[in-house]
């Protein structure tokens, strides 16, 4: 057990030579597949409208709301569109996207007018107010909503939901219930009956100026490779089976500056020397980050061939698209570089990357701020982030520490939330073990 | 006795290293430049770190050992630390999973981690024996990134590149033709296709844009006869005038002909007519050709009329090649003004005369005045004027011969005799001249 090793009896009575054994270790395999088709699918037609997304997103909530809601409150109450509530004070249940109305959100229009202030504004990276208000809004008509089941402060624009409610005189609708489309059915976890890691790592930031990590780099690189440790540590390694880098490797989400093209032609050496150097030894899943050279809206492209000639080259290098989806094992991974998460922390009072992963499995949706406030290309036929199979593994990149727990859902669903920390900063990677969803952090410095 | 042999050389070496050649070496490199084992290269370290301050007690030795545990419950640490802080870290971790030698140079305790990094590059670690290895991290062959490649560069290619070449030579066809009135009469017949917008500016300078087709068929015969001799697979390409790609390459081509300024466009069709192009060479060798000047804006256009060998004329024509050649360079054209007044000039050239555009008046049946633009060929004495009307009414003959086999529906075959009905047309146009004097 690759953490679990129990400590010599004494440091005078090893022998060097039985822990360095020569050893020719074999890095053990499982299946792999790419589930993120539909993040590589979405079309790139710039002339389609934004509200295409939200009516594909309705859509598809409704018909998975339906029969949650029968199950929650039975046939008792009628669902209603809100076009159709006329009965003042009647109990029914209506099906929405919830918007949020926000005084500090930042507007193109007040950002113009704020160019003719003498005075510049300082900018702001939280924008909660005590006056936000819901609303919610479906295909024809928006209602205000009102009542103490909801807390404005916990939930974003984009959400789509049941409310169990009525409306009063004042055409504002009072809420006594809230229904969540709630994580879906798992697939049955495999049981192994080995030990098998994945290694999560982002915000490698290998085009900054400074260098303090470089050495962490290759320290990783060294346990990654199985040079380091005793041969039985040495065993244990080889049983990590698959690298994710979630974003970041030219630049993490801290840097302020966006990366112009000379830096990424500087740093282009470096990120391909090291992903072949990864990717000659473990299977590497390379996704982008917002700050990479590869487009800012989701769902991001994954990067082009021609900035990695070397590590092309190794079939176990995979440019993946941001989200990722794929199921290493039989266990279902999913992902982001963290840009998701963040809006929804910015927009809202929950604080902890960790919060804002359980609520976005409780809403079933990767980013629901996309595209309010998250760049995203106009899709649609279909919201690509709806989460359609419920993850094993749940990852986030580019935070900033490393946490992890292990959520439980409704139905007995397990999912290993992971944050995975930046690497620039903290020096740490997670692993997760396949066999127990354990999640450990490694620290190299 | 091999394997202390071996150990005892690489010992040797390592020495040498570090204490005569003061290097920082590090398990890795060490392993790297003695090709042995990874774990055979930390034992040689932990050998030497035993061994050398007994032989050596002055020497001082900086040693660094990396060593790895469990700090917390979900949290372990791997680090490089001198062999003063090792103790101290070890009592930090809860469980300690392994320690061993990181590197060994000579003098005080640091580390120096940018050092490491010098010793140590990315590259370095796949020639090092003992890495893991997988069945998966294999390299692909070439087809297979070829293929990778070949993927990327179709979805690039199906949405960019058919855009490209028509705005070309849109954006060229227009810098180049600009004020002839042809062009808007043939401008309604283009089709969709940019490459038959050259057609027309190819028609326009010399042709009556009677039908497209029609053009079409005349300078594809008119082509053909240009490859009668030289190449008789074009023949067969040319005598298809429906295919308007091929249609275009004929017309593209005499338009390479007329136009050498026109240096972009030529580089576009150049790649298309790449197989008639090197046929041009070839025919000019054997061929008259007859240049015409048509202006438009005051710039040059040349027309090379390739005419067969089997006509009379051939044995003056070769040197009336090079006479046209060197009067062209030093004389300036003056602008066409419209298609009927085009002069063209014969390949028939006094290189004493000076050519000269003059108004020239006359009186038509009708008793109208017409003010004509024509070309006088003025020799620089005085005596020659006589002269110099006869080769005006040639040079205005010819261009009128020029038009008029176009206008007939000939074969390719017609096109070899295209020499001769200039002359009868002279003739005739000879006799009109006098008449409407």
């Amino acid at each position: 057990m690759l953490f679990k090793v129990d400590s010599k009896p004494s440091a005078d009575t090893k022998n060097e030579n039985n822990e360095f054994e020569i050893l020719d270790a074999e890095r053990r395999t499982v299946n792999y597949a790419d589930c993120s088709k539909r993040f590589y699918q979405v079309s790139r037609d710039f002339s389609q409208q934004y509200a295409h997304i939200y009516s594909a997103r309705l859509n598809t909530f409704r018909n998975i709301l339906i029969p949650i809601v029968k199950k929650r409150w039975s046939d008792k109450y009628k669902i209603l569109k809100l076009c159709e509530l006329r009965d003042k004070g009647t109990t029914c249940i209506i099906m929405g996207t919830l918007f949020k109305l926000q005084e500090l959100k930042p507007s193109i229009l007040r950002e113009l007018s704020d160019q003719l202030e003498i005075l510049p504004q300082p900018a702001k990276t939280h924008f909660v107010h005590d006056t936000d208000t819901l609303v919610l809004e479906d295909e024809l008509q928006r209602i205000k909503l009102s009542g103490d089941c909801i807390d404005v402060n916990r939930v974003v624009t984009g959400v789509v939901t049941a409310l169990l409610g009525s409306e009063d005189e004042d055409g504002i609708f009072t809420v006594r219930d809230v229904c969540w489309a709630g994580s879906c059915i798992q697939k049955p976890l495999p049981k192994l009956n080995d030990d098998r890691y994945i290694v999560f790592m982002s915000g490698l930031n290998l085009a900054s100026k400074t260098g303090n990590h470089l050495f962490s780099l290759n320290l990783l690189l060294e346990w990654l490779f199985g040079f380091c440790g005793t041969s039985e540590y040495q065993e244990e390694i080889s049983k990590v089976v698959r690298v994710v880098i979630a974003g970041g490797i030219y630049a993490n989400q801290s840097n302020e500056s966006t990366l112009n093209e000379s830096d990424v032609i500087a740093a282009s050496e470096v990120v391909d020397s090291f992903a072949a150097a990864l990717s000659a030894v473990v299977p590497l899943d390379l996704m982008p980050g917002c700050k990479d050279p590869a487009g800012i809206m989701l769902p991001q492209k994954p990067f082009h061939y021609c900035l990695f000639p070397k590590a092309v080259e190794y079939k176990s290098f995979n440019r993946v698209s941001n989200p990722y989806e794929c199921d290493i094992g039989g266990f279902v991974c999913l992902g982001t570089s963290g840009e998701p998460v963040r809006d929804v922390m910015r927009y809202s009072k929950l604080d902890k990357p960790l919060d804002v992963m359980k609520k976005t499995l409780e809403w079933r949706h990767i980013a629901p701020t996309c595209p309010d406030t998250v760049p995203c290309t106009p899709c649609l036929d279909t919201d690509p982030f709806t989460i359609y199979n419920c993850p094993a593994i749940y990852f986030n990149g580019n935070c900033d520490e490393f946490s992890t727990e292990l959520f439980t859902g409704d139905d007995q669903q397990s999912v290993r939330l992971v944050c995975i920390p930046n690497f620039c900063e903290t020096k740490t990677v997670a692993l997760v073990n396949l066999k127990n969803l354990e999640c450990y952090s490694m620290v190299f410095d | 006795m091999d394997l202390d042999e071996s150990l005892e050389t690489n010992l040797n070496t390592l020495k040498n290293m570090i204490l005569d050649e003061e290097k920082i070496v590090t398990y890795i490199s060490l392993s790297r430049d003695l090709c042995i084992h990874i774990n055979k290269s930390k034992q040689l370290l932990h050998l030497f770190v035993r061994k050398i301050p007994k032989e050596y007690p002055d020497i001082k030795l900086n040693v660094n050992y990396i060593v790895s545990g469990l700090t917390e419950d979900s949290k372990a640490r791997t680090t490089v630390c001198t062999e003063d802080d090792l103790k101290n870290l070890k009592t930090s971790f809860k469980i300690v999973f392994y320690e061993h030698v990181y590197s060994v140079n000579k003098g005080s305790p640091r580390t120096d981690h940018a050092a490491y990094l010098l010793v140590c590059k990315f590259d370095d670690f796949n020639l090092c024996a003992g890495l893991i290895k997988s069945s998966e991290c294999n390299k692909m062959t070439i087809d297979e990134i070829g293929g990778l490649k070949e993927n990327s560069r179709q979805t690039v290619t199906n949405g960019g590149l058919e855009s490209v070449p028509q705005k070309k030579i849109k954006t060229e066809s227009k810098s180049v033709v600009k004020n002839t009135q042809l062009e808007n009469k043939i401008a309604p017949i283009v089709t969709e296709n940019s490459k038959s917008k050259i057609k027309t500016e190819v028609v326009s300078p010399t042709k009556e844009p009677n039908n497209k087709q029609n053009n079409n068929h005349k300078t594809q015969k008119g082509i053909a006869g240009f490859f009668s001799k030289s190449n008789g697979v074009n023949k067969k390409v040319i005598k298809e005038p429906e295919q308007k790609p091929k249609a275009a390459k004929e017309n593209i081509q005499l338009k390479d002909e007329e136009k050498t300024e026109m240096d972009v466009e030529n580089q576009i069709l150049k790649t298309k007519t790449s197989d008639k192009e090197e046929s041009i060479p070839q025919k000019k060798n054997k061929i008259l050709t007859h240049t015409k000047k048509s202006t438009a804006n005051g710039r040059k256009r040349k027309r090379v009329l390739h005419v067969s060998d089997s006509d009379s004329d051939e044995e003056a024509d070769p040197f009336a090649v090079k006479e046209e050649i060197k009067s062209e360079s030093d004389d300036e054209i003056p602008p066409t003004p419209s298609a009927n007044s085009i002069k063209i000039t014969s390949g028939i050239v006094n290189p004493k005369k000076r050519r000269k555009v003059v108004d020239k008046t006359y009186i038509d049946d009708e008793g109208y005045v017409h003010t004509v633009k024509e070309e006088i060929y003025e020799s620089y004495s005085e005596n020659e004027d006589d002269k110099n009307v006869k080769q005006n009414v040639k040079e205005i003959k010819v261009e009128k011969k020029e038009i008029s086999p176009k206008d007939k529906k000939s074969d390719v075959i017609m096109t070899k005799k295209k020499i001769s009905p200039p002359q009868k047309g002279k003739q005739a146009t000879l006799a009109q001249f006098f008449k409407k004097k």
